[in-house]
């Protein structure tokens, strides 16, 4: 039995010691940061997270942790990016997918609901075709507008972001959203397989997405959905020259709880703006297909709600809300 | 391609000290998250790509590939000796492989894993290298129609993977699919049997489920015996590679065929190594001589599907190169450090940096050769597990299985699920419901459903589009011929019964 | 516990029923195509199917409804109820006491029920604890739960 009490006494010690360890007041950050990705290890959200984690560890001199709180298609590390207590420690990086949730009924987060830190990335929709289809968008719209329900095109989930650009676009140039069949797969790279065997017409996901078979000859590339033109593919036209006023893509950024101490959020704030700055991370996104946008912690927080608003009158427009 | 200058120039870039010492470090790692219930290859690539970033592209792709080789073997060390599957791919034989481990041949089981996963990572290599192109193309005509089809012959593998009662195991894999069901549904992003929580919405994480209906589940049934057996297990003391070339001397036909099939099915983008090991396990079993000892303890079925998923490896590479487009969910994060190294996968991949590709075909074959010592020696430590007392063990299981829960999601709900499966594959299997069945619905239901739901999307509902294209068309032969074999065989063994009967 | 297999095949039916009355809530996708009910109604159907053939197989071999497994005893039932507890209890505890303390009490508390030697039990549970925390906390950044105390 005796035994037993030393093994009781010894976890109490071992209480005892941890409570000691008190907290004594120092510049911020004096713990470990954590950034909630609300995406699977290994995808791109996940690679901005981490790069974006790695270059603020050694601006802030203390860890930065990136942690997946995947589930929900979203919703889950979303949720967790407000629940966390907001000291400035547990830190997130948010994409469009916030700003739709509360539209389509998944859940009732919506923009204005977070702290804004900084915004790093913005990637835009763009229309392509398989190589040998349609030669430009002209002809691309006249086909379209003359069969309704034919054609059919992908890029991701059902109400998803590259399907709300199609829709966008669509009504836009003054059809109904369903002129265009949506053909729900999971991603990008599934919908460029498909492109490619004959399954579907065209994607609408993101420039650098489909950029490498752009590039071999074997996409084309017919419009893109920014108020410019890609440095990318300067011979693609916007949406907007083709007169259709439509720019629409997805975006992250750092963002946490609202109540952050206003000193912490400008240590942060900071911090995110170094790392975007960085070369390092240029050449990162380059690499990876994304474009870095920097934003302020205000512009970003005011883009997020103006983006809520436009993801918000697409939905309806389209019918796409349960 | 292949040629002497080319080779030439891929060789001292392989062979730099630097990147022989990356290629060890992340065996290394590699092995040890393999071996960790959770703990996927796929994560640990994740985790690496920071480091890659700065390492120029021989270095940082030989990681990867070093990597990945090491986990999928090292996913078979827990699955032998506990019962856990360390990665999702190890499920389909780990029936055989602990049967073994409770006879005492833990090491001998592990040397032939080890064997056959070097092999097949050489099958699957030789192919890459001699026919990334071509294959790349033919991938790329599988549209939803096609995927339907290979999700069809892989379910007609649940009766085989299975001992024991048919119709039990037809009850285990409809219980498999209606999981599969569980979340926001394909077609319209609709929540079914979510019951307003959001934590479900992305259905069951497969990790979890599967940590729970072979990890718990094996605790449970062993603390519910009269008295827990305290001794250990018997571990024989032989050498890891006794005994171990007579099967895969006998075997030969069954691991070339499980190498080739892997690989194809690797080549596949949306299915990867765990189903190419469910494939291979299904045909070993169907053209096997004594296919009732598949599930007991069986070598063959082991040998078949532990060099598919390796040879797998190889085969993602196929269309990641030659596309851009990942083979599985390694190989996406892999086309992401290619663009950052500036080599844009392509057609071209091959003629704008013949070496670089060369190097890494060469890490290949290095971090196949450098699996058996390693995995050696990764068995010799990790076969001590066996020796400690069983009282002892199976606690410090049990939180192995929680942790490993967690890990995938970081989320205690679904330590929850873990649990709840342990509960439920307990009750299964001691009404003679097989485990394994579920899990293959489990893997396969996704596809299935979805590549039928999208194909009608398209289709607008007319079935014919199934037998409209060349490929779909045959693969659909396959799959009915595959169904009504059953019905030909018995007839066959009636007719030659009847006749001796008659005689 | 081994059910009869007529007993299994009868929840079986009842589980397919219930599905298929549940997913008749479930949006169609116009045009009076079934969407996302498809797949779980016909799942339901092949599983009443196989439900009844259950059933007939269980009235054949006339069992008892419900038999003891031989290995079967009560205080293997209450190790049981224990193990499963345990994983409970770190469910609910260990966001608020943290993973060191959770997981110890956890894997001793199970080693004492199997009777392990309780020093024995302290060591190898407090030597597990702080192995599992280094190597998924510390090496592969698996944020285990901090609690009261880590470190």
């Amino acid at each position: 039995m005796s035994k037993r009490v030393l093994a009781v006494l010894l976890v109490v010690a071992v209480l005892c010691f941890g409570g000691v360890v008190s907290q004594s007041e120092a510049a911020f950050p004096e713990q470990p940061i954590t950034i909630i990705c609300p995406f699977a290890a290994g995808g791109g959200t996940d690679a901005v997270a981490r790069i974006i984690a790695t270059l603020m560890q050694n601006d802030l001199g203390k860890p930065v942790n990136v942690v997946n709180r995947t589930g929900g298609g979203g919703v889950t590390g979303h949720q967790a990016i407000l629940q966390a207590k907001p000291d400035g420690y547990t830190i997130g990086l948010g994409t469009a997918e916030l700003a739709m949730f509360h539209w389509v009924g998944l859940s009732d987060i919506k923009a204005s609901d977070f702290e804004p830190i900084g915004g790093v990335n913005l990637d835009s929709a763009a229309i392509t075709v398989k190589a040998g289809t349609w030669k430009d968008y002209a002809s691309l719209l006249a086909d379209v507008k003359a069969n309704k329900g034919k054609y059919t095109a992908s890029g991701t989930v059902i109400r998803g972001i590259w399907h709300l650009a199609m829709a966008a676009w669509l009504v836009g140039a003054g059809l109904e959203p369903d002129q265009v069949r949506w053909i729900p797969l999971e991603g990008a790279a599934p919908a460029q397989q498909e492109l490619l065997a004959g399954g579907i017409d065209m994607v609408t996901c993101s420039l650098p997405e489909v950029s490498a078979l752009v590039n071999e000859g074997k996409l084309t590339m017919l419009a893109y959905m920014n108020d410019s033109r890609s440095p990318r593919f300067p011979d693609v036209p916007t949406l907007k020259e083709l007169g259709v006023p439509v720019s629409i893509g997805t975006w992250r950024g750092i963002c946490g709880p609202r109540g952050i101490p206003a000193d912490v959020l400008s240590v942060l704030e900071a911090s995110v703006k170094k790392a975007v700055d960085s070369d390092e991370f240029k050449q990162f996104m380059d690499g990876r297909g994304l474009g870095v946008r920097y934003l302020s912690a205000k512009d970003w927080g005011a883009f997020m709600v103006e983006a809520d608003n436009q993801f918000g009158d697409v939905i309806k427009a389209a019918g796409l809300s349960q | 391609m292949l040629t002497f200058e080319n080779i030439s120039r891929a060789l001292p870039l392989l062979l730099d000290p630097y990147v022989l010492l990356v290629v060890a470090l992340s065996s290394v790692y590699g092995l040890f998250v393999g071996a960790m219930p959770g703990l996927t290859a796929s994560m640990a690539t994740a985790l690496l790509v920071p480091v890659t970033f700065f390492m120029p592209p021989v270095p940082a792709l030989a990681a990867m590939v070093s990597m990945e080789a090491m986990a999928i073997f090292a996913g078979d060390i827990p699955a032998t000796l506990i019962h856990i599957p360390g990665t999702p791919s190890s499920a389909a034989y780990i029936e055989d492989s602990y049967a073994l481990t409770r006879q005492g041949k833990a090491s001998y089981v592990l040397g032939v894993q080890l064997m056959v996963s070097v092999l097949g990572g050489f099958i699957g290599t030789v192919i890459l290298v001699l026919l990334a192109p071509a294959l790349a193309e033919v991938a790329l005509r599988f549209s939803t129609y096609e995927y339907f089809w290979l999700a069809c012959f892989g379910l007609s593998c649940s009766v085989m993977v299975s001992s024991g009662s048919t119709s039990k195991a037809l009850l285990s894999l409809l219980i498999g699919l209606m999981l599969n069901c569980v979340g926001l549904d394909v077609a319209m992003g609709y929540p079914r049997f979510t019951f307003g929580s959001s934590q479900l919405f992305d259905g069951f994480s497969f990790i979890p489920v599967m940590i729970g209906m072979f990890g718990a589940a094996e605790i449970f049934r062993n603390v519910l015996l009269k008295e827990t057996n305290v001794a250990p297990f018997t571990v024989q003391t032989d050498n890891v590679f006794k005994g171990v070339s007579a099967p895969l001397k006998k075997n030969w036909r069954t691991l070339l065929r499980s190498g080739v099939i892997g690989t194809g099915v690797g080549v596949l983008p949306g299915a990867g190594a765990d189903i190419a090991a469910w494939v291979t396990y299904g045909l070993a079993k169907r053209f096997s001589k004594n296919p009732e000892k598949f599930g007991k303890g069986e070598v063959e079925g082991l040998v078949a599907a532990s060099s598919a998923n390796n040879a797998a490896l190889a085969g993602a590479w196929v269309p990641a190169l030659v596309f851009g487009i990942p083979g599985d969910s390694i190989t996406a994060i892999i086309i992401g450090v290619l663009y950052m190294k500036n080599l844009q996968p392509g057609p071209s991949i091959f003629e704008r940096s013949p070496e670089i590709i060369l190097a890494v075909y060469g890490t290949f074959i290095l971090a196949n050769l450098l699996l058996i010592p390693f995995g050696w020696t990764a068995i010799k430590l990790a076969s001590k597990v066996l020796r400690v007392p069983r009282n002892l063990l199976y606690p410090v299981i049990l939180m192995f299985c929680v942790v490993g829960a967690f890990a995938i999601n970081n989320s205690l709900f679904d330590v929850g699920v873990m649990l709840v499966f342990g509960v439920v594959a307990y009750v299964m299997e001691s009404n003679g419901i097989p485990v394994a069945p579920a899990i293959l619905g489990l893997v396969l239901g996704n596809l299935l459903e979805k590549s039928f739901m999208t194909s009608m999307m398209k289709s607008q509902w007319d079935i014919t589009a199934f037998f409209d294209r060349p490929i779909s068309v045959a693969l659909g032969a396959i799959v009915v011929l595959t169904w009504m074999s059953p019905l030909f065989v018995s007839l066959i063994r009636r007719r030659k019964k009847a006749g001796i009967d008659n005689a | 516990m081994r059910f009869n297999d007529a007993v299994i095949g009868a929840a079986v039916v009842v589980f397919g029923l219930a599905v298929i009355f549940h997913v008749r809530t479930y949006p169609d996708m116009g045009g009076r195509m079934m969407g996302p009910a498809l797949f779980p109604t016909v799942l339901a159907l092949l599983m009443i199917v196989a439900g009844l053939v259950q059933i007939r197989a269980g009235i054949k071999s006339k069992e008892p409804p419900v038999r003891r497994l031989p290995e079967f005893t009560l205080s293997g039932a209450v190790k049981f109820l224990l193990a499963a507890g345990c994983v409970v209890f770190y469910i609910y505890a260990s966001d608020y006491l943290g993973f060191l303390i959770t997981s110890f009490a956890v894997m001793f508390v199970l080693m004492l029920a199997l009777r392990a030697r309780p020093l024995l039990a302290v060591l190898v549970a407090a030597g597990a604890t702080v192995c599992v925390y280094l190597v998924f906390n510390k090496m592969l950044l698996v944020p285990l739960p901090i609690g009261l105390f880590s470190f």
